[in-house]
């Protein structure tokens, strides 16, 4: 009996220690990201719409992806930004109508018409004084995605010169517009020699030229964060040359993002340290930070990085020499804008706004991109309040200055907006932020060459997103697709 | 008894194989850093937080900007990205190392840094170190 007994036991204790090896063996084993699947692994790096995009693609042909987005929201800049009370866009704000591959993939996604919208052009109202202010008067500077001869002829203080040369512009936009796709701008490399400030000087003449880039394109630019003298002329000159309207998605910036997030697995707060060069078998490593800060890796059979191709240089290992020079040429414009909310006994009564050419004759207004003075709206919960955007070229100054960005904008919104006082100020909020990819002379031609050899045949890691596309958020979608279509050519 | 002995050292021995061969797809923890979180966040609160707040950081992000706080996860996310203690995006943003020019810096809050010696950018690199151990050499 008491042998008997002890023969159990030692059942019993043989049996815990060996659940407790298996158990041990368990947590050490290496577990699956991926559903269960015969198609090859996919880890698309970045859940912005450019990730999203590729992500679906390479599902629907029977790849097993796995999405890893460092923040805890999805969708990049299209996200649908609110700050406390206080709703308000630093990135995308709308989308242009030649976004074709977004609103086919809304379409596919039964959101098309919430992915579609209105058109932006009611915005300005010059006889309201809602316009651009160039010193010489208040006028409608046009969309962003149209040059309009007629409607540029009646800006205040145009010389009846440069009125007279404006038609010569007309022959190169009809070519550009026939023969260069503003969502995918390696369509136009031929394009990319020349700086958009020194495309107009070149065509106009030197001082016709500066009036327009002065009163017109520095404005287009400054969307963008761009200066017009080093950027590439083909980046601003496939949307000007359109006629492409921008729009406000009806259901919201977010929609297609949002969307797409809720069908493809998403792993948020999941942030990528680096990425290996190809092992023996020709598969790469992803070195990253699990959600609960755990350093983790994986090694699945393609990795496809839609990150900010400022991340590029830092995160991957083994680019080829044409990708190193490319990351190496990813620069981010800055937006420096802020908030002040004010109480609601301060509050303008109606919307004020001034917005300034950088070559205004008034100092204050020409370190000024724009301000408004906004009424509250409490049926959406946010306060009355003050914003100020500062120009392009005086962001670097304040940068350098070592002051925060309300002291050092401070005296330009107190000239403009002088019912603005300390104490009606209830909160500061900094919307400053990095902007949209810089695109100079000579980086769609990079981008090109990284593309086609990228296009040769199967490889370890692709590159997607606006930084091998164009710098707005209808390039990143097309950019996704474009590549999760190689990328399915390659492997399946 | 002996039965079920071999057959859980099987079992044991099946599932050590498993975990030592990594199939395509799947995750592996990486026990060589993962000891060190604990050290790291002491380290962050005691040496990199008030490098931060002594060089003009909590200007922007201790009150409502867009990054709005200065936490160790968020700015450990920003570390983590890279493979060295001067190869991570907080330490080109702090130090201005990748800027499209020297007059216009890549942080919108511009150079924190005199250089990667100086601080804020010589804790943030001894950070690195705490986190995420001896620079990677694959590269």
């Amino acid at each position: 009996m008491s042998e008997s007994k002890f023969s159990v036991d030692q059942q019993r204790r043989t049996l815990v220690k060996g659940l407790g090896a298996t158990t041990l063996a368990l947590t050490l084993m290496p577990t699956s990201l991926f559903a269960a699947g015969r198609g090859p692994t996919a880890v698309i790096v970045g859940a912005g719409i450019a990730g999203l995009s590729a992500a679906w693609e390479l599902r629907k042909a029977g790849f097993q992806v796995s999405i890893f987005e460092k923040e805890n929201f999805t969708g990049g800049r299209m996200v649908e930004l609110k700050t406390g009370p206080l709703h308000g866009a630093t990135h995308a704000e709308g989308v242009f109508n030649a976004n074709r591959e977004m609103f086919a993939l809304g379409a596919e996604l039964g959101i098309e018409s919430q992915v579609r919208g209105e058109a932006y052009n009611q915005v300005w109202s010059p006889e309201s004084g809602l316009g651009l202010d160039n010193g010489h008067g208040i006028y409608d500077p046009g969309g962003m995605s149209d040059f309009n001869i007629e409607m540029t002829r009646k800006i205040p203080g145009l010389s009846p010169e440069t009125s007279k040369k404006l038609f010569l512009l007309q022959a190169d936009m009809d070519e550009i517009n026939a023969t260069v796709d503003p969502c995918l701008l390696e369509t136009g490399t031929v394009y990319d020699n020349e700086s958009v400030g020194d495309y107009y000087e070149r065509v106009l003449g030197k001082a016709s030229g500066k009036e327009i880039v002065n009163y017109k394109i520095d404005t287009a630019c400054a969307g963008w964060g761009w200066d017009p003298y080093s950027t590439s002329k083909v980046a601003m000159l496939s949307w000007l040359s359109s006629k492409e309207q921008f729009v406000y998605p009806r259901g919201g910036i977010a929609t297609l993002p949002e969307k797409l997030s809720s069908v493809l697995p998403v792993q948020t707060s999941t942030t990528v340290r680096y990425i290996t060069p190809p092992d023996s078998n020709g598969r790469r490593t992803i070195h990253y930070l699990a959600a609960n800060l755990e350093r983790r890796s994986v090694t699945p059979d393609v990795v496809v990085c839609a990150v900010e191709g400022k991340y590029l240089a830092s995160m991957v290992q083994g680019l080829t020499p044409k990708q190193e020079a490319l990351s190496n040429n990813c620069f981010f414009t800055k937006q420096p804008v802020v908030y002040w909310i004010l109480d609601e006994k301060h509050g303008p009564e109606e919307l004020i706004m001034g917005a300034y050419t950088s070559g205004h004759p008034d100092p204050m207004k020409a370190r000024t991109y724009h301000w408004v003075a906004m009424p509250g709206v409490p049926e959406l919960n946010q306060p009355p309040y003050v914003r100020y955007s500062l120009s392009r070229k005086h962001t670097p100054e304040w940068q350098n200055s070592d002051m925060a960005i309300e002291d050092y904008c401070w005296p330009m919104i107190k000239q403009l907006y002088p019912q603005l006082e300390k104490s009606h100020v209830v909160d500061i909020v900094d919307h400053s932020s990095d902007s949209l990819i810089h695109m100079p002379v000579g980086y769609i031609n990079q981008m090109a060459e990284v593309l086609r050899e990228q296009r040769k045949g199967k490889k370890s890691l692709y590159l997607a997103g606006e930084y091998v596309s164009g710098a707005h958020t209808g390039a990143a979608c097309a950019s996704g697709r474009s590549v999760a279509r190689e990328i399915i050519g390659h492997w399946i | 008894m002996a039965q079920i002995q071999r057959q859980t050292q099987r079992l044991l021995l099946f599932f050590l194989l498993c975990s030592s061969f990594q199939t395509t797809g799947s995750e592996e923890k990486n026990q060589e850093a993962n000891n060190s979180i604990a050290e790291g966040e002491m380290f962050y609160q005691e040496n990199v937080s008030p490098m931060f707040a002594q060089n003009g950081c909590l200007k922007c992000h201790a009150r409502g900007y867009i990054r709005p706080n200065i936490s160790y996860e968020s700015m450990l996310r920003r570390l983590a990205i890279g493979d060295s203690a001067e190869n991570n995006v907080l330490v080109y943003k702090i130090g201005n190392v990748r800027s499209f020019s020297s007059n216009i810096p890549n942080h919108p809050g511009g150079q924190r840094c005199a250089t990667l010696d100086t601080e804020p950018c010589k804790a943030v690199r001894q950070w690195w170190a705490i986190e995420f151990g001896i620079a990677r050499t694959e590269k």
